[in-house]
């Protein structure tokens, strides 16, 4: 069948929604009986239940032209639901969430982090995320409010989404998200350097952020590249936040 | 807004009782205000991507809070807001064919998973075109594709924003994808 004009979608409209609010098996004999009274209009909707089974098969606008990487809209995360995604780098992305219990109206941050990084050394860095965040509290640092491993095995942190104020994607938190290779002024601050988090946030504040020491060259990784696995790694990186300061 | 502007509520009124000119106003409005919006958020984060639900959620704060009071509601903004988002990201798409990352802004995603997106500008057009004829009709189904299909909005946030329930936007959602799958279906890629 062609095209429908404004007029034959106009009449058979109705039809249309009366019949997709029947369960799909019960819908042949609606039809029947429809097809009693008016078969014209029976032959339509029909048609068009046919196109609707088509569209289906091949998928017709299901993924949103922006689509937001694996379909997590709609998800629940521990006791969030993932409303849309506000913001995705090398390392993951972060989604706006609300609280599905509907316990409090406050809405937050979740963020996960690549699927493709995920083992036991992504689950540590995001402990040790969680660890730190935990620690530091400031009004431009939102605060960290849950953290977990989702159904399908993928670690997160919820934070508090700071709506207008600090972008939750920014250099800050992508630099407190990156690899084993990073930069210990940017990650393991206040984690045996005699640097406190207190430090860290106090830089964070007068930088805003820019500052290269919490920058990422792709979300994954921090400028500064030093291994904090080692000694030397850990004293280069103390250095780098004392000349700087 | 610049001072030349009147009000986009004022618009969003005249455009209500049908007045043609004002509801084109509102559109270029709209639209460089999206735009601006987009650039400024790049500027800040220093990041590549923007999300379309972002956007149109921070432009409803942003006007809102400009023009107080006489705001519409979130509904009735978001249902010019998101046939103005199809606009700039059909363009948006259409820039990005026609000059690679030319200093123009990315949208979410349509860097990371263009495989998986509709890629095809043209093909956007016909959508589109077919909506506005829909729109004359029933104009709630073609707003449920431009909140859903181009901004990506999921079923319960378009229930929240348009005020009906989840289940009739999934409804409407359905009718307007036959609609639109009746009227393309010639012009579909197998």
């Amino acid at each position: 069948m062609s095209t429908l004009t404004p007029d034959q979608w106009q009449e058979v409209s109705p039809y249309l929604d009366e019949v997709l609010e029947i369960d799909p098996e019960n819908r042949a004999a609606w039809l029947r009986s429809l097809g009693e009274r008016d078969a014209r209009l029976a032959s339509m909707v029909q048609s068009l239940l046919d196109d609707k089974l088509q569209l289906e098969q091949r998928g017709f606008l299901e993924r949103p032209v922006l689509s937001a990487g694996p379909r997590l809209t709609g998800q629940r995360v521990g006791a969030y639901t993932l409303i849309s995604q506000i913001g995705q780098g090398g390392m993951g992305s972060v989604w706006l969430a609300r609280r599905s219990d509907g316990r409090f109206e406050r809405q937050a941050a979740v963020k996960f982090v690549n699927f493709a990084l995920t083992g036991p050394a992504t689950e540590e860095r995001f402990k040790r995320e969680g660890t730190i965040l935990g620690r530091l509290t400031h009004p431009h640092i939102a605060a960290l409010m849950d953290a977990g491993i989702s159904t399908d095995g993928s670690p997160y942190l919820v934070l508090e989404y700071v709506g207008g104020g600090i972008d939750l994607t920014g250099p800050f938190f992508q630099s407190l998200g990156t690899n084993g290779r990073s930069c210990g002024t940017c990650h393991v601050a206040s984690d045996g350097m005699s640097v406190s988090a207190g430090d860290v946030q106090q830089r964070f504040l007068l930088t805003q952020g820019n500052d290269p020491i919490f920058r990422t060259v792709d979300g994954s990784n921090c400028d500064h590249n030093i291994d904090v696995s080692t000694f030397q790694g850990r004293y280069q990186a103390y250095s780098l936040l004392r000349t700087r300061a | 807004m610049q001072a030349t502007n009147p009000e986009i509520s004022t618009l969003i009124g005249l455009a209500e009782q049908g007045d043609e000119a004002s509801a084109d106003k509102l559109f270029t409005v709209l639209y460089r205000a999206l735009h601006r919006l987009a650039k400024r958020q790049l500027a800040r984060q220093g990041v590549v991507t923007v999300s379309a639900t972002t956007l149109i959620h921070e432009a409803y704060l942003d006007m809102a809070a400009q023009e107080g009071r006489s705001f519409p509601d979130r509904g009735r903004f978001m249902a010019y807001a998101a046939r103005v988002m199809r606009g700039l990201i059909i363009d948006h798409v259409r820039n990005r064919l026609a000059i690679k990352r030319g200093g123009q802004f990315e949208l979410t995603s349509l860097s990371t998973n263009v495989a998986d997106v509709i890629d095809d500008d043209q093909e956007l057009t016909r959508i589109s075109q077919a909506l506005d004829e829909l729109a004359h009709t029933d104009n709630s189904l073609s707003q449920i594709v431009d909140l859903k299909f181009f901004c990506g909005f999921s079923f319960g946030e378009i229930a929240e924003m348009v005020g009906v329930s989840e289940r009739t936007v999934h409804r409407k959602w359905e009718k307007a994808r036959i609609y639109l799958y009746r009227s393309l279906r010639a012009d579909l890629p197998l």
